[in-house]
């Protein structure tokens, strides 16, 4: 009787552990949102919000605090890494899963892993003296003349630092997938390709999704490494090769600077909670997407 | 009716020796029961026949295993067709993620067979004894079947891509008493076209379907013959204790 009783205390503890422990979480989330929504509170009553986010004008010692520019650069690098990344990694997931052995899996995958935990301003340095050349020259050949400073090596630069992470997020994704599941597929004498298409990939849409989307999050919110190679220019960039000033940037170039201007720290606070909305719009997405694909 | 030969078969994982020289002619057109103490290799030895075991990476297979003459795994030999033409039927149903219905119809298409209808599907399910269950959702996700249902699609599913050989391990393993007598049935029906291999650790159900036996111990092909003979008079040492119950 006892210890039927002291096995159902322990569950109980248990549980309320860890229930206490996401309460926790939930808590520190909330008091994040929290803190910048009251920073950033000044300035969303004085200025219409339209105004903060729609204006590209940014002029803090004029009163001026248009964000757009800064978010439109911090989207246009973190979607052109995402273009680059996300179809190599995930191929490259899809090869080391479906048609790799195990040997050179094995042999891949704790350098991939090191490589996804390279501290960001590692990939800083080496995009400044490989990356910007590299663009710079791409620009002439393109008929421009420039640095090589721009949202284009912005954007290479993250996605060369996301795809092992990508790739190592959507490999354990793909490894997770029971054998029986390609051989169910093959049993029936289909191929290696239709059993990825078929059966794989419906098996790890979720996840793979969720590796991109981390990826992204990731891209996003990087700054040392994109401050280095993206320029900091705040207007809106109009090709590829023009500099940018994207978000994390913003915030980290300025804040405990320049406070003497009025409702800067302000502008600076909107600034993350702009960052961190976006961030949770492309989950919020992502999900949607992924609950359409479960419904089929 | 394609005929199968087994010679010195060896299946090694690693250290593992899994078979152990396995020799013995599959007869056509009949019902055959591989029976055997569980991790004795029958799962092994069934999936050697269509080469499912080289996908595992681990597993080395030595010897021949000849379909009509011509060893599968040979140079020559599509693995393709070869899966096309020796259907499988795993252990644990996995219903593939699609629609009951898709479920039954992938196979055919792939394989780019003539009919792939509506008819088609509900032809296999019917023969598998599952289409007055699930005529109403054909187009709901086949996972959500319950796993006797998920055993008997995985039946549809294996018969529709029309193959000659048919290899099924423990395929009435989930299922309860009525639904194993439709599935049986099925398969005495099936025997007139088909070569069936069929593993099972239910000795009743050997000696209720099977026409020739294969008695597996760790490994070794210890005792085959015709169902009567074996079930009447086994020769072998093992072959009596595990028929009597001694070792299981
Ligand atoms: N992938 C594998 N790697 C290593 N050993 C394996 C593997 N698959 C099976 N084995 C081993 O091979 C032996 C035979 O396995 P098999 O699945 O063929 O047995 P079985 O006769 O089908 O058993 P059961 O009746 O329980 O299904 C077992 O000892 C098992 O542990
Ligand atoms: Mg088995």
């Amino acid at each position: 009787m006892s210890v039927l009783l002291f096995r159902r205390f322990k569950d109980q503890i248990v549980t309320m552990s860890l229930r206490g422990i996401l309460v926790g979480v939930l808590i520190l989330s909330a008091g994040l949102l929290g803190i910048l929504l009251l920073k950033s509170a000044p300035m969303i009553s004085d200025f219409p919000l339209s105004k903060l986010i729609f204006s590209a004008a940014w002029n803090p010692w004029k009163g001026q605090f248009g964000l757009s520019a800064f978010i439109v650069a911090s989207l246009g690098v973190a979607i052109i890494a995402l273009i680059f990344a996300s179809p190599v990694s995930l191929l490259a997931a899809l090869y080391l899963s479906e048609c790799a052995n195990r040997r050179l899996r094995n042999a891949l995958r704790l350098p991939i892993d090191i490589l996804a935990g390279v501290p960001s301003v590692v990939f800083g340095l080496v995009g400044v003296i490989v990356i910007i050349p590299s663009v710079s020259i791409l620009s002439r050949l393109c008929g421009r003349d420039t640095t090589g400073y721009s949202i284009l090596s912005g954007g290479i630069l993250l996605a060369i630092m996301i795809m092992p992470y990508i790739l190592s997020l959507s490999l354990e994704v793909l490894l997770s997938l029971p054998a029986e599941a390609r051989e169910a597929a093959i049993a029936l004498g289909a191929t290696r390709w239709e059993t990825v298409r078929h059966v794989v990939l419906k098996r790890s849409v979720v996840g793979l999704v969720a590796a991109v989307v981390l990826g992204f999050a990731r891209a996003f919110g990087e700054t040392i490494a994109v401050m280095m190679v993206v320029g900091n220019v705040a207007k809106i960039p109009h090709s590829a090769f023009d500099p940018a000033y994207p978000l994390p940037a913003l915030i980290a170039n300025n804040f405990g600077e320049l406070m003497s201007i009025p409702r800067f720290d302000s502008a600076l606070f909107l600034a993350a909670l702009v960052l961190m909305i976006i961030v949770g719009i492309f989950s919020l997405a992502a999900q949607a997407v992924l609950h359409h694909i479960g419904r089929i | 009716m394609p005929h199968i030969a087994i010679r010195n078969l060896n299946v090694q994982c690693g250290d593992h020796q899994i078979l152990k020289d396995v020799n013995c002619d599959i007869p056509d057109g009949c019902i055959v029961a591989i029976v055997g103490p569980s991790g004795c290799g029958k799962t092994t030895l069934l999936k050697s026949l269509n080469r499912l075991l080289d996908l595992n990476e681990d597993a080395k297979i030595q010897g021949q295993v000849l379909l009509d003459g011509s060893d599968i795994y040979g140079e020559s030999s599509d693995v393709l067709s070869l899966r096309k033409k020796v259907g499988f039927m795993a252990q644990r149903p996995y219903p593939l993620p699609m629609s009951i219905q898709d479920n039954v119809s992938f196979g055919p298409k792939i394989h780019g067979l003539p009919d792939t209808s509506h008819g088609m599907v509900e032809r296999y399910l019917r023969l598998a004894g599952l289409w007055e269950e699930v005529k109403d959702r054909l187009d709901s996700p086949a996972a959500k079947l319950s796993i006797g249902q998920q055993q008997r699609l995985a039946l549809a599913r294996t018969l529709a891509v029309e193959p000659e050989v048919i290899l099924a391990d423990e395929p009435t393993s989930a299922l309860d008493p009525i639904s194993v007598k439709i599935v049986e049935h099925q398969f005495r029906l099936l025997k007139s076209q088909y070569t069936i291999v069929l593993v099972t650790h239910i000795l009743r159900q050997a000696r209720r379907l099977a026409d020739h036996v294969i008695f597996m111990y760790s490994g070794e092909l210890v005792e085959q013959g015709p169902a009567e003979s074996f079930f009447a008079a086994p020769k072998d040492e093992r072959t009596r204790a595990y028929l009597s119950g001694e070792i299981s």
